[in-house]
């Protein structure tokens, strides 16, 4: 879908006359720095990340004990934008809290510049993962915002008992697409009887296409975006195989049926519960798995597989979580104090070392732990952190519920499908560079090769 | 001199005595003028103020900037949109033409007298005192094709599939069943006003029309429903009224989807006024866009409600 024109560059004072001000009012101070909590009680953490809320708590409790600084944890579902946004235009901003839209964020003049807390604390930035800190990820503007605390690596998940009862080896899980296909339909055929099926996926809310679609097309050498041509790549070659592989596994009758009206949570209940040999997700089920669904399955862990001909690319690690400063924050410091205690080494390890998912500082990823999986979804060679995406306006079509819709509709669309979702999203980036939101060259990196390619701070 | 005197004087008079009518007048009327003002005018005008911009709602409003008429433009062209506006018109007419006759039929039913009468209304109207988030969640489990009740009856009870359906998760299906969901719980609602109405047709009019010898047909065609008629069009509009807007249903059974398949225009509105709802990748609200989608949602509404208006006008009245 085409974004609105750009051709409209008229400045404030003909909108004034006619809703502008009136919406200036009504919706008031939207984005305005707002003034700030009373400088005394807890330090306010906002965030929406509710698996790592127990091991957190716990962990603040140590550092409270210790420096007498309480951090108040304040955790939001769903909802967590709205009420992130509420904070701030009520004058009652967090003074930490998870970014959700860094860059839009960082205009609005929410979060505070770190570089100098950082300048402050020498080599706590070359703890992080290499592209934590680049242009458009961690870096606007020339300043630096925010630190990543999750690196999460995508895997899929299969049940050991139901991969033997299938006749199938749980020590040598499909490395292939087409073992992939047929390890699937083998569960299928030999526990269909009993409601067993080979994959399952809850895609009532469609963004789990970017695990099953998306991440499945990165070993094929697709990604989104293409920044060889600083574009939208939509139609490419691997996207296409990988949604052709689940085409092929619906045709099998190997997916869980019913799956449009599950969510990812009910479909991973059901992968606990031992109806279902594989389920795709990232290296944060290991918590839902261990702690919220308290499985007694024998689950195992799994790279995604690779094309049968060999991997084109390597399947992508995100950097996200950034935690920031609230640059309204009446109590920066002791804030920084906090950011300091919880991302150093020992902390993020203990948070790894219990499951709760791979970190972005480098050093926390040991893979030791006693909770099973940990060291299966630490990073590995086959993991990518991909370069920064541009950030678009929401447009009509996302690329997700056109996946969907893709294998619903067996293939047969595929190509105007991604053809149409490919035009609208590159209309809408050309409509952003034209506008000046953007620049094409940031996005841009003429050498990129998915299999060599290696992230660097900026 | 004294008569121009008297004459001035007299409109000095006049004007104050007028005024001190008027002013207790306006006095009175005035917090409703400001209320009003406050809660109605003033965030609509927002609305469309804010229709004209391309804002992401995040930075001051002051940084947007101003396309003019562009987001109506895009709206136009937007194929998900009209989609959305069939999807929602779709759900209006069902509720219009299931929901209300069935209404006025069980309604009539329940109009007999009887001790017993009293139970079944209490049934009738059950659903519609518990909420439509609750029910949206029954629902997701009566027709959960794991296990859901549906499924059990018609594959292991009746026999009539060979396999369990996801009722809430077809294409084909998924807009119907939340349309029976929704007409199930909202009927009682409109039974307990129109059974109110029926209760007020006056007994000596039916005494006559029986004395007549009118059968029952005829006493419905023209006793019974020129009586309530000024009732059952208020029951139209206001379940045009609550089906253009309608959400909760289908965010709590079907998300929206598969796919758009059972996305109203009002979820639409709020896939852009909130982060990441394109959910493609990196997204940010589209604010200004939203709030096109909302105006338009309001035209259609306006335009929905002053044809049915129109339409009941032409009916004769009960005098």
């Amino acid at each position: 879908m085409p974004r609105p024109s750009s051709s409209s560059n008229m400045r404030l004072t003909r909108r004034a006359l006619v809703g502008g001000s009136v919406a200036l009012a009504v919706f008031g101070r939207g984005g305005a720095r707002a003034p700030a909590r009373a400088a005394d009680g807890p330090i306010v953490w906002m965030s929406n990340q509710r698996h790592d809320q127990e091991v957190k708590e716990e962990l603040f409790a140590a550092y409270q004990k210790q420096t007498g600084i309480a951090v108040d944890l304040q955790i939001y579902g769903d909802e967590y934008p709205d009420q992130l946004k509420l904070a701030f235009t009520s004058g009652q901003p967090p003074d930490i809290y998870r970014m959700v839209s860094p860059a839009e964020e960082v205009a609005a003049g929410w979060p505070e510049p770190l570089d100098d807390y950082l300048a402050a604390a020498p080599g706590l930035k070359e703890t992080f993962l290499l592209g934590s800190f680049v242009p458009n990820r961690g870096i606007w503007g020339g300043r630096t915002y925010g630190l990543p605390m999750y690196a999460p690596t995508m895997r899929y998940y299969y049940n050991r008992a139901l991969f033997e009862r299938a006749g199938l080896d749980p020590n040598a899980p499909p490395a292939t697409f087409s073992a992939f296909r047929q390890a699937a339909k083998q569960i299928t055929d030999a526990l269909r009887g009993e409601g067993a099926y080979g994959l399952i996926l809850g895609d009532k809310y469609t963004w789990v296409w970017w695990m099953n679609g998306e991440c499945f097309g990165n070993a094929a050498g697709a990604y989104a975006f293409d920044w060889r041509q600083g574009r939208y790549a939509y139609t490419s070659e691997g996207l296409k195989e990988a949604l052709r592989l689940t085409i092929a596994m619906q045709k099998d009758g190997s997916l869980f049926p019913g799956y449009h009206a599950l969510t990812d949570d009910d479909a991973r209940q059901q992968f606990a519960l031992g109806r279902a040999g594989i389920v795709v997700g990232g290296s944060w089920n290991i918590g839902v798995f261990v702690d919220e669904m308290k499985t007694t399955q024998p689950w195992d862990v799994a790279e995604l597989p690779r094309p049968d001909g060999g991997a084109l690319g390597r399947v992508q690690q995100t950097i996200g979580d950034r935690y920031t400063i609230t640059a309204a924050s009446p109590r920066k410091e002791t804030a920084w104090r906090v950011l300091q205690y919880i991302y150093s080494p020992d902390v993020m390890r203990t948070m790894h070392e219990r499951g709760m998912g791979v970190m972005a500082v480098a050093a926390a990823n040991s893979g030791r732990s006693q909770i099973p999986g940990v060291a299966k979804v630490a990073p590995t060679p086959g993991d990518l952190v991909i370069p920064p995406e541009p950030e678009l306006p929401t447009l009509s079509a996302d690329p997700f519920t056109v996946m969907q819709q893709v294998v619903d509709e067996g293939g047969a669309t595929m190509d105007r499908l991604l053809g149409d979702l490919d035009r609208a999203y590159n209309d809408a980036l050309d409509q952003a560079v034209a506008r000046g939101d953007l620049r094409r060259e940031d996005f841009t990196i003429s050498d990129f090769d998915p299999l060599t390619w290696q992230p660097r701070n900026g | 001199m004294i008569g121009q005197a008297r004459v001035a004087t007299g409109r000095r008079c006049g004007r104050a005595a007028r005024l001190r009518t008027l002013v207790p007048i306006y006095l009175m009327v005035l917090p409703t003028v400001v209320l009003f003002g406050v809660f109605v005018a003033f965030p609509l005008a927002a609305v469309v103020g804010a229709a004209m911009l391309d804002w992401n709602g995040i930075v001051p409003v002051r940084d947007a900037r101003w396309v003019a008429l562009a987001n109506f433009a895009t709206l136009v062209r937007d194929p998900v949109w009209w989609l959305t506006v069939r999807n929602s018109l779709c759900f209006t007419g069902v509720m219009l033409l299931v929901e209300t006759p069935l209404a006025l039929g069980l309604a009539l039913l329940l109009n007999a007298p009887g001790r017993a009468m009293g139970f079944f209304r209490t049934v009738a109207f059950l659903p519609a005192v518990t909420g439509a988030a609750v029910i949206g969640l029954a629902a997701n489990f009566f027709f959960s094709p794991i296990g859901g009740p549906a499924n059990a009856i018609l594959v292991d009870r009746l026999g009539v599939l060979d396999a369990p359906v996801a009722f809430l998760g077809d294409r084909a299906l998924a807009l119907w069943t939340v349309c029976a969901v929704a007409v199930w719980h909202s009927v009682g609602f409109d039974v307990v006003i129109l059974l109110a109405a029926l209760q007020a047709v006056d007994p000596e009019v039916m005494a006559a029309a029986l004395v007549d010898g009118a059968n029952p047909w005829q006493r419905l065609r023209d006793v019974t429903l020129p009586a309530i008629w000024p009732v059952l069009a208020a029951c139209a509009l206001l379940t045009t009224v609550n089906s253009l807007k309608a959400f909760d249903y289908f965010a709590v059974m079907t998300g929206g989807g598969p796919g758009f398949s059972s996305t109203p225009m009002v979820m639409y509105m709020l896939r852009f006024a909130t982060f990441g709802g394109g959910m493609g990748p990196a997204t940010v609200p589209a604010v200004g866009y939203g709030s096109a989608v909302a105006v338009a949602i309001g035209v259609i509404a306006m335009a929905a409600l002053l044809l049915e208006w129109g339409a009941a006008r032409r009916f004769p009245s009960p005098d």
